[in-house]
């Protein structure tokens, strides 16, 4: 009896002594999560990468989701739509910009601003973009995006690198930001003239950031992967079939240097729903409308270096002012790269082989390639492991672009 | 605003409750302390709240409500026990 009594007091004893040590070893793991919290708190508020990191948290699912996520619609910024025209060598250059209604805290002082070169057509009303622009601006930036009349008429003028110069110097004197935290993101063709404007004089040494994505680099190498209806990957052609859009756009930029009449039936024959060109059709055209129009219809794939050597001196002159890899050695900004890698507009090879051109150089770049997109817009229905394969890549690169706002 | 001003105060609650578990409660307030801690800590990230709003902007208040929140229930838990140390 005497020993049971004594075994049972020593059972609660050790039992007590038990229950203190969890609730001892409780009190630590209470005490460093909160430590664990304050660290997070101060890191995300105090430390300019902690407030891009952020930031970059909540506008990742504003743009793989394309709906902004509640944390973001209650801790962001109210914004303000305006829309302002600015006037640029090549005509007007149309703006939508998107601010927080507020000025910029103390705490750095200067808001950083965003340019979306969109591409080609009117894209002011598509609802990615205008989620993208009023995510940016909920997370404290200036969103704007800007167009002109030839890029809203499917053409690409390498005079718009003006119009581009002109958006970012607009950009630069409104309230809140400075030039110095301007940057740009040229979706599409935008990306080429990105970097044509890039290189101007008058934004060269401020510009905050290029990005570019699924932007071509070279328009002839591009006009050859139209042709040949296949891209080279690796030394080895693989056979690529582009979607009619940047066919359009090529046709309708090449026509700029063709007679009026003739430019007219290089764009219709690649207008939506127009038959091919009959033989008699393309025997009117001259030699180089001819190739042009072998080219972009993909009808000669074995005789593209022919073609392209019979495009005339004018149509050579304008693949060269178009194409980045012309102005690639004077670039001075930082450079991100971004590409579908089945995109169907621009083949991703044109950002490898921009990448190599930058590696080469010793240009400060970043490249990344991704599944989730097509061409440039988010792909619905996608599994979690490509979520999460490219998302983090894609969340690295955004990091980088809010670095200038924080 | 009133949406992040609640949010602010459940960060507080938040770090109130784990301030308890962590056992900083100041020993002087008696049976009823714990809902000083809980207090505090919403008092604390009500005031970072606003100051983080003031300074980083709406986007980053919180994470200031956060960490004020978090320096001022261990600076309350700390204050006696140091006071006491300097007494000896």
């Amino acid at each position: 009896m005497w020993r049971g009594e004594r075994e049972a007091h020593v059972a609660s004893k050790s039992e007590s002594r038990a229950r203190a040590r969890l609730a001892r070893a409780g009190r630590w793991l209470a005490r460093g999560v909160l430590a664990l919290l304050f660290l997070v708190g101060a890191y995300v508020s105090l430390v300019p990468q902690g407030r891009a990191a952020a930031r970059a948290t909540l506008l990742l699912p504003a743009l793989v989701t394309q709906t902004q996520p509640a944390a973001l619609v209650a801790s962001g910024e109210p914004v303000r739509h305006t829309q302002l025209v600015v006037s640029s060598r090549s005509g007007p250059v149309f703006l939508d910009v998107y601010a927080p209604t507020a000025g910029p805290p103390p705490a750095p002082g200067v808001r950083e601003a965003v340019i979306l070169i969109s591409g080609v057509g009117d894209n002011r009303a598509v609802p990615q973009l205008i989620n993208l622009s009023e995510s940016l601006a909920r997370a404290g930036l200036v969103a704007v995006q800007m167009t002109t009349p030839a890029l809203l008429s499917y053409t690409l003028l390498p005079a718009d690198a003006d119009a581009v110069v002109a958006a970012v110097m607009a950009t630069g004197n409104l309230p809140g930001v400075r030039p110095a935290r301007v940057g740009i993101l040229g979706f599409s063709a935008g990306g080429a003239l990105a970097c044509l404007a890039a290189t101007d004089p008058r934004i060269r040494d401020s510009l905050a950031f290029i990005t570019l994505f699924g932007s071509y680099y070279d328009a002839r190498s591009l006009l050859k992967d139209f042709g040949r209806r296949a891209l080279e990957e690796n030394g080895q052609l693989k056979p690529w079939h582009p979607q009619l859009v940047p066919i359009q756009v090529l046709a309708n930029t090449i026509a700029t240097t063709l007679p009026s009449d003739e430019g007219k039936v290089l764009s219709d024959a690649f207008a939506q729903g127009a038959p091919p060109l009959m033989p008699a059709q393309i025997a009117t055209l001259s030699p180089p409308a001819a190739a042009a129009y072998h080219l972009l219809a993909g009808d000669q794939p074995d005789r593209v270096d022919a073609n392209i050597a019979a495009l005339s001196p004018q149509m050579q002159t304008l693949l060269t002012a178009l194409s980045p890899s012309t102005v690639v050695g004077e670039l001075q900004t930082p450079i991100f790269l971004l590409h579908d890698r089945n995109d169907e507009f621009v083949p991703f090879t044109q950002s490898r082989a921009f990448d190599a051109s930058l590696t080469a150089l010793g240009k400060r770049h970043e490249f990344a390639e991704f599944g989730i997109f097509a061409h440039v817009e988010v792909k619905s229905g996608l599994g979690i492991g490509a979520l999460v394969d490219d998302g983090s890549r894609l969340f690295r690169i955004i990091v980088g672009l809010l670095a200038p706002a924080s | 605003m009133l949406v992040l001003a609640l949010g602010w105060v459940a960060v507080g609650l938040v770090v109130g409750a784990v301030a308890l578990a962590a056992g900083l409660r100041p020993p002087m307030w008696g049976a009823r302390g714990w809902l000083g801690v809980l207090g505090m800590g919403i008092g604390a990230a009500l005031v970072g709240g606003t100051l983080g709003t003031l300074l980083f902007g709406r986007f980053f208040s919180t994470a200031v409500a956060l960490w004020i929140a978090i320096v001022a229930v261990v600076a309350l838990a700390l204050a006696p026990r140091l006071a006491a140390l300097r007494q000896r």
